[in-house]
């Protein structure tokens, strides 16, 4: 009951981590709290209590306002975690 | 963000470095092309963003460097080239124009009040090659001036020079030689043509030929040269001297004239067709810019009405002029026997008022052959009148 109330609140307030793919090159992430990793062939971002490994090579990031990031490159695969807690670096 | 303005390369370093991230995403500082390499963080930023990076890094303790030129001068270049597009093609394009006009003729100075001069030096001009739009290098100056001075009368001297855009040419009219006044000099009344004395009023000199004898075409008719023998006071000697005088006189005498004219059964003559085409030109100095795509062919007669442009009454070299063009053909007019005959009388009256109406007209004899081509009249008058004209005594320098 609890957590499905949470998950409302979180639907209403857009608090969740959009995660936009476009083909393999291009992926957005938006309410983006950290970036923890970011090199050329991993880059770990957390996003509203996720944590999102995105796997590929030539991987670069971009960082916008209203914590936007893309991560451009060549996408192979994308994973999710859950994150108890969002903490830093 | 677009990389290529005014951005600025952060290479960072240091444990903490991930933190500057974190502060970056806190307060939304856009950054592009993080990445983590060597343990070394690279991200391209604006350079408005610069301080806050360099205290983040202050504070968490990284060492930072800054490459102001992340972004190499030749890519800028070339994205200032790409964003001003109509810019840098409009500038290139003006240098291209520039250096092209700047070796070619766009304009033709002559320094002459004399129309007919002008056209006959832009003739020759023309006819060995040169033109406006010629190109300068293609000429050689010198060798122009020459024909100049020696195919345009009028000129003693005739020097080209450029002047920018312009060619100039200097010229030297004629000085007209002095007409000299005869009045006072001796002269002979000379016989005009073959004819035959009838009348003689002599005012002044020797009648050289008796009534009704008949001269050749330059024979004295009044002599102004007498001679006479002089006796001298001391002895009894005679010598022959010549005196001179100025004939003058009137001698009237017959004589013939002939005169020949052909006319042809078919004649051709310019018809106009009524098809008539208006078209402008922009003239740019003397260079005329057609401001129109079709071509102009068959024959015609033009019209042109130059409009130059003024601001606060001076003329400015640019003008539009609009030229229309009336179209003719060459049609065959065919005589008939009666039109033929009509053009042969009003030639005659025409040919006895323009040259005979000085003379009496004592006999006519007209003979019209004809041909399959046209009609021949042969014209044969036994005409009265002045056959004397006054002729110079040249003296030989003794």
């Amino acid at each position: 009951m609890k957590e499905t109330v949470r998950q409302s609140l979180r639907d209403l307030a857009f608090v969740n981590a959009f995660i936009s793919i476009v083909d393999d090159k291009c992926a957005v992430i938006e309410n983006v709290s950290n970036i923890a990793e970011c090199n050329d062939i991993n880059a770990v971002i957390e996003a509203s209590g996720y944590r999102v490994s995105i796997w590929g090579n030539g991987l670069s990031i971009s960082s916008y306002e209203n914590r936007i990031v893309e991560v451009k490159g060549c996408i192979s695969s994308i994973e999710l975690e859950r994150i108890k807690h969002i903490a830093g670096k | 963000m677009k990389r290529q303005r005014d951005n600025c390369r952060f290479t960072v370093s240091g444990a903490k470095r991930y933190k500057l991230l974190d502060l970056m995403i806190d307060r939304g500082i856009e950054c592009d092309g993080i990445i983590d390499t060597d343990e070394q963080l690279c991200l391209y930023t604006h350079r408005k963003n610069k301080p806050y990076i360099i205290s983040a890094c202050s504070k968490y303790g990284c060492e930072y460097a800054i490459d102001e030129d992340g972004v190499t001068k030749a890519r800028r270049y070339i994205a200032f080239a790409l964003l001003h597009s109509g810019l840098v093609l409009g500038i290139a394009l003006s240098l291209i124009l520039c250096s092209v006009f700047s070796s070619m003729i766009l304009r033709i100075k002559i320094d002459n009040a004399d129309e007919q001069i002008k056209a006959d030096i832009l003739s020759v001009l023309d006819t060995n090659g040169l033109h406006i739009g010629s190109f300068k290098s293609d000429f050689d100056f010198v060798k122009l001036e020459r024909e100049l001075n020696g195919k345009v009368p009028g000129i003693s001297w005739a020097g080209i020079s450029v002047q920018g855009s312009t060619l100039v040419v200097d010229t030297i009219d004629n000085i007209p030689k002095p007409r000299s006044d005869n009045s006072r000099l001796p002269c002979n009344v000379v016989a005009l043509c073959d004819c035959t004395v009838e009348k003689a009023q002599v005012f002044c000199g020797d009648l050289n030929v008796t009534i009704g004898s008949g001269v050749r075409a330059g024979d004295i008719l009044i002599s102004g040269e007498r001679k006479k023998l002089i006796k001298a006071d001391k002895d009894d000697k005679e010598t022959e001297v010549t005196q001179y005088m100025r004939a003058s006189g009137h001698v009237y005498g017959e004589f013939e004239k002939q005169a020949e004219f052909f006319f042809p059964y078919e004649e051709a003559v310019n018809t106009p067709t009524g098809k008539t085409m208006t078209v402008s030109y922009l003239n740019i100095f003397d260079a005329d810019i057609p401001l129109f795509f079709k071509d102009i062919e068959g024959n015609y007669i033009y019209k042109a009405i130059r409009e130059p442009l003024e601001v606060f009454g001076c003329e400015l070299p640019v003008a539009i002029t609009e030229v229309e063009y009336s179209e003719y053909v060459e049609a065959i007019n065919t005589y008939t026997d009666e039109e033929i005959n009509k053009k042969i009388e009003k030639s005659i009256q025409n040919y006895e008022a323009s040259f005979l109406s000085t003379y009496e007209i004592r006999d006519k004899q007209q003979d019209i052959s004809k041909t399959d081509k046209g009609v021949t009249l042969k014209l044969k008058y036994t005409l009265y009148g002045e056959i004397g004209e006054q002729a110079d005594i040249y003296l030989n320098k003794e």
